[in-house]
């Protein structure tokens, strides 16, 4: 299997297979456009993707190689959160920044399921907590104004149960 | 936890919390506006595009259930897919209402659509009749959909429209100073001016109504002017219609007052003709009383001198017919026919005329009683005693004609009198 040289915004190198570094989009359309040339040994420069991050996401590439592509996004379908694999749930227990990073890198690079799975992981985090806990659990500053924040609260008034 | 750099959840792309938060329910993603603007923007943007989705899937539904349905309504009823059909119904109508009440706002970027929760259960719905054969009872299935909604909108109508409003008008009252004066900074802009604007507008509203009113009545006062302006034309026109018919009037009356002059000019002629006839009947009389005293001796007989007045006075009468002239006499015989009193100036003349006969037939029986006198004075007398006979006879006479002459004098005057009264009258007229 050939392979191909993928430098991180910090100028390490990854050597990975191309059918894995094919899981990101971004990569495989590069190479169908540009045409891939077995002989050189090209480096493909990743400059938005640390090597940490980078390394989680080979690392999660690899695991997930021979996954089925992802079926196309249906606005229709059920989102669901619970559907993670324990595998993906323990690859995921990293700190915060490096789930956003993760979210970052798999938007950039256009991985479909390593972005949804991140998502979903970030939506977990945010499913059944108040603002307020929302807001302890991200570092979030209200920045509202008094007036703005009375708006929206006026208007998420309605189903409130009296 | 590490937070460094860019790695809090509020630098992620749009995308990415798009992303996120797709995951979420409606209803949370609505809750979760409060967290800090950037999830407001994020969550706004997300329920907006989530209600018109939504719309858009009823109606790709609602479009592929219908065709299977057949096209007789009667046989819809039956049909199995008769109670996707209803429930979709029904959904539309709760649609159209929320479209109708958030719409127009979400398009002005006012608000988002708020009721997270109604999406959600639209969505509930929506994805029941999609795939189960067979739907729950319309009503139960839509209980809480009808509830929600109409909970929605009723809070929005009462609490958050008219800041919404408000809101608007200030936008609007922006807009207007920022073209008319896009330098003005944002900071002189605060609450009272708002405020003071409002007024402003509430009483130019006023005005205006004011100035309607005042317009209508305006239009209604001209138009009663424009009726006045035609019935004063109208009147105008009679009233020189009038004129002419007056002055028409007085040109006739000067014709008549012209001829009614002529008229008296030739009775004033036809006076004077008649004194010089009169007079020259009465010098005729004295002649023919003369000479029937000088012609008494030879004739004894007391017819003669009779005759002789009778014939003259028959000669007379054709004459002053003759002398008058002929316009004059239709003039005057016109007069007559015209008036009621048209014999007036005939009568005295009549009268004068008969006392005259009578006169002239006391004369001529007096005559002959003079005569008779005579003749005893003479059958008494010697010759003689004629001459003091004649002084007698001569004195008579004279007498007789001064007491005619002052007879027509005094009837004269009086002709004259009526005719001026005739023409006094006319002038009245």
């Amino acid at each position: 299997m050939p392979n191909i040289k993928l430098q991180s915004s910090d100028g390490e190198t990854f050597e990975v297979d191309v059918e894995i570094a094919k899981c990101s989009v971004t990569i495989k359309t590069m190479l169908e456009d540009l045409g891939m040339d077995d002989e050189e040994e090209e480096v493909v420069p990743l400059p938005n993707v640390n090597s940490a991050i980078l390394r989680k996401v080979i690392h999660w590439a690899t695991y997930h190689k021979d996954d089925p592509p992802p079926p196309e996004d249906d606005e229709n379908k059920e989102k669901r959160t619970d559907d993670i694999s324990s595998w993906d749930a323990d690859f995921l227990k990293v700190d915060q920044g490096t789930l956003f990073e993760l979210i970052l890198a798999a938007n950039y690079l256009d991985i479909k399921g390593l972005l949804d799975v991140t998502c979903k992981t970030v939506a977990n985090m945010i499913k059944g907590k108040a603002p307020e806990e929302i807001r302890k659990t991200f570092n979030i500053k209200n920045d509202f104004t008094a007036s703005e924040e009375e708006q929206v609260r006026k208007e998420n008034e309605w189903c409130e149960e009296k | 936890m590490k937070m460094a750099g860019r790695a809090s959840i509020l630098y992620l792309p749009e995308v990415a919390l798009e992303k996120i938060f797709s995951f979420l329910s409606y209803d949370e993603i609505a809750k979760n506006r409060i967290v800090c603007k950037k999830f407001n923007e994020v969550s706004s943007k997300l329920l907006s595009r989530g209600f018109i989705q939504l719309e858009k899937k009823h109606a790709s539904i609602y479009k592929r259930v219908k065709a299977l349905l057949p096209r007789r309504e009667s046989e819809r009823r039956l049909h199995p897919m008769a109670r996707h059909s209803d429930v979709l119904q029904a959904v539309e109508t709760r649609i159209s209402m929320l479209n109708m009440t958030y719409m127009k706002y979400i398009e002005s970027n006012l608000l988002c659509f708020i009721p997270g929760k109604v999406l959600d259960e639209m969505k509930h719905v929506l994805s029941l009749v999609e795939k189960d054969h067979t739907p729950p009872r319309t009503h139960q299935l839509l209980q809480e959909l009808r509830d929600l909604s109409s909970m929605a909108m009723e809070h929005f109508d009462e609490h958050i429209l008219p800041g919404i409003k408000e809101q608007l008008n200030r936008r609007e009252v922006l807009n207007c100073t920022a073209s008319t004066s896009s330098k003005v900074p944002r900071l002189f802009y605060n609450y009272s001016i708002t405020s003071e604007l409002h007024k402003v507008k509430k009483q130019s509203k006023t005005h205006k109504h004011h100035i309607t009113f005042l317009t209508q009545s305006t239009q209604k006062l001209w138009e009663k002017l424009k009726r006045q302006n035609v019935r004063l034309k109208a009147q105008a026109v009679k009233i020189r219609e009038q004129e002419r018919k007056i002055q028409e009037q007085t040109t006739k009356i000067q014709e008549q007052e012209g001829s009614l002059a002529d008229i008296k000019k030739h009775i004033d002629e036809w006076d004077q003709k008649y004194k010089d006839l009169t007079s020259d009947l009465i010098r005729a009389k004295d002649d023919i009383l003369s000479a029937m005293v000088h012609s008494r001796p030879s004739t004894s007989s007391p017819m003669p001198p009779n005759s002789p007045p009778k014939s003259y006075k028959s000669n007379i009468r054709p004459r002053m017919s003759h002398i008058l002239p002929r316009s004059c006499i239709s003039l005057q015989l016109d007069l007559e026919r015209k008036r009621k009193s048209n014999l007036l100036p005939e009568i005295p003349l009549k009268r004068l005329r008969e006392k005259e006969e009578t006169k002239v037939d006391e004369l001529t029986l007096k005559i002959p009683s003079f005569s008779d006198m005579q003749k005893e004075a003479k059958k008494d007398s010697d010759p003689p005693d004629t001459s003091t006979s004649r002084f007698r006879s001569s004195d008579f006479s004279s007498m007789i004609s001064s007491s005619l002459e002052s007879l027509l004098r005094n009837k004269l005057p009086g002709i004259s009198s009526r005719k001026r009264k005739m023409a006094e009258d006319i002038d009245l007229n």
